[in-house]
């Protein structure tokens, strides 16, 4: 991982204590919704770039607003809030923002993947 | 579509994200929910529409493309059984503003998204109880108001009961008794025949049309039965001198096929007290003729009689006369004629004691009348 990929010290990738709380709720039954977790905002990425290229503001920003519910649901609170400054922006129409936020959080879903796979690992999900 | 089986409460879950989906539905089902869910506002709505009765609440997310959850919310509680369903929208648009317009669109509750599961579980705890609740309450209304409106029907059902009692003791003859029946029943929504027997006839009277004669037959077939006879939807009901034919029974309401069976027995009643009346007054009546027949035979036979009478005196007088005159002419002795008198006075004795025996008949023929006139007024007072 690039050292300037990786989020500040002050905001870590995931929220433990929730997921914490998840798995204790869920057991699990939280491995399977973390797997679709890890392809849904893999896609929500993927499809963002492609409203950028057709410059489908509108579309930029449902897509932000759903991957900030979803990731900030599953403790993913880094891209949750990466995605909140993305909707802000738009909604007050600094567009020119828009691709370089993009770009900035274009690896969030892969160190957000990873670390949930780590977690999975440390309490033993994965096996399950 | 997916659906989960294990529980009586079932939520229709809708989020156009596959990870929040499950997530929810997972947290449901952990609660004992049963779950179905859908992945956009469109499926949703489809699947409401087709299974409207199999869902108790709604979960729905706000944002979703093509069919918003508001939407989906507006769309279902424009249903008369969607108003019943608890709505809850899951969103992380938590404004004053977006709440207002879930609330404005119908909505029950709003969670922001992130979910917590006992905010969740409680939040739909308490709109299951209200559910219930109003569907108990819902119900209670409906059963009082049924019971309101039965008490309301019966009671008129009743009121015209008792007109028709009013009115048929005032009915001079089967027709008359017919329409005021009719009357009654036509307010019960019944079409009926009625068939009266006397000893001397058979009257069919429809309430709104002529009776055919297979009807008549059909009725003169049933009328034997039991007092009331079912056959199709139609009930016949028997009674010593009439039978009442109703042709449109509700036998699909038991309720109500139970409620017109009383009160038709109790208008029954009625008529066959008001028929007894009639047939009773319709042979005093016919005895009386017969009195009057006699009385009038006997008066002209009478009559007859005194012209007779007096005819045949009339004959002995003047023979009497003639012989008188007859016997100066003939200038006979006198034990001769003594003896022609004797003869004649014998003839007239025996004529009087004849004329004698016709007012014995006259007697007789009044003392007939009087014992017909007995026997009449004992048979009518019985």
């Amino acid at each position: 991982m690039e050292p300037n990929k990786q989020p500040p010290q002050s905001l870590p990738v995931l929220d433990e204590k929730n997921l914490g709380t998840l798995l204790q709720a869920l057991g699990p039954k939280l491995q399977p919704i973390l797997h679709h977790y890890k392809i849904s905002s893999a896609n929500y990425l993927k499809n963002m770039k492609i409203a950028l290229g057709v410059n489908d503001i509108d579309e930029i920003a449902r897509i932000a607003h759903a991957l900030k519910g979803s990731s900030r649901t599953l403790s993913a609170i880094h891209l949750a809030n990466q995605c909140q400054i993305l909707e802000t922006e738009i909604q007050n129409n600094n567009h020119d923002e828009i691709s370089g936020l993009l770009n900035s959080i274009d690896t969030i879903p892969e160190n957000t993947i990873e670390e949930l796979s780590n977690f999975e690992k440390s309490t033993k999900l994965e096996a399950s | 579509m997916n659906a989960n089986t294990k529980n009586e409460e079932t939520i229709l879950v809708v989020d156009d994200d596959p990870a929040l989906l499950e997530l929810h539905t997972a947290y449901l089902q952990s609660a004992g929910y049963k779950t179905i869910t859908a992945e956009s506002g469109q499926k949703a709505l489809t699947y409401f529409n087709s299974n409207q009765d199999t869902i108790s609440n709604i979960l729905s997310d706000i944002m979703m493309p093509d069919m918003d959850g508001y939407e989906l919310c507006r769309k279902i509680k424009s249903t008369e059984k969607g108003k019943e369903i608890p709505f809850v929208f899951v969103s992380s648009l938590n404004s004053i503003e977006e709440q207002l317009k879930g609330y404005e669109v119908g909505g029950d509750d709003y969670i922001t998204k992130p979910i917590q599961p006992d905010i969740i579980y409680k939040k739909l705890s308490v709109l299951v109880n209200m559910t219930k609740s109003n569907k108990n309450l819902k119900q209670d209304l409906q059963e009082s108001f049924k019971t309101t409106m039965q008490a309301m029907t019966y009671s008129s059902d009743l009121g015209q009961i008792l007109e028709f009692y009013k009115t048929s003791l005032s009915s001079p003859n089967f027709q008359e008794l017919a329409n005021n029946l009719f009357r009654v029943t036509s307010t019960y929504g019944l079409k009926c025949t009625l068939q009266i027997r006397t000893p001397n006839q058979i009257v069919n009277i429809g309430d709104k049309k002529q009776v055919s004669p297979l009807e008549s037959n059909v009725i003169e077939l049933v009328c034997e039965k039991d007092r009331f006879f079912d056959f199709g939807t139609r009930t016949a009901i028997n009674y010593e001198n009439f039978t009442l034919l109703i042709k449109n029974m509700p036998i699909d309401n038991n309720e109500r096929y139970g409620e017109l069976k009383d009160l038709l027995s109790s208008l029954c009643n009625a008529v066959e007290s008001r028929l007894q009346v009639l047939l009773y007054d319709s042979k005093a009546k016919q005895k009386q003729e017969i009195l009057a027949t006699v009385q009038q035979a006997i008066d002209d036979i009478e009559g007859l009689f005194r012209e007779i009478q007096g005819e045949s005196i009339s004959v002995i007088d003047n023979m009497k006369s003639d012989l008188d005159e007859a016997l100066m002419m003939l200038g006979l002795l006198e034990y001769q004629e003594e003896n022609i008198l004797s003869i004649a006075q014998k003839c007239l004795d025996e004529t009087n004691n004849v004329l004698e025996k016709g007012n014995n008949l006259s007697n007789k023929l009044e003392e007939v009348y009087h014992r017909l006139g007995t026997l009449f007024s004992e048979t009518h007072e019985k």
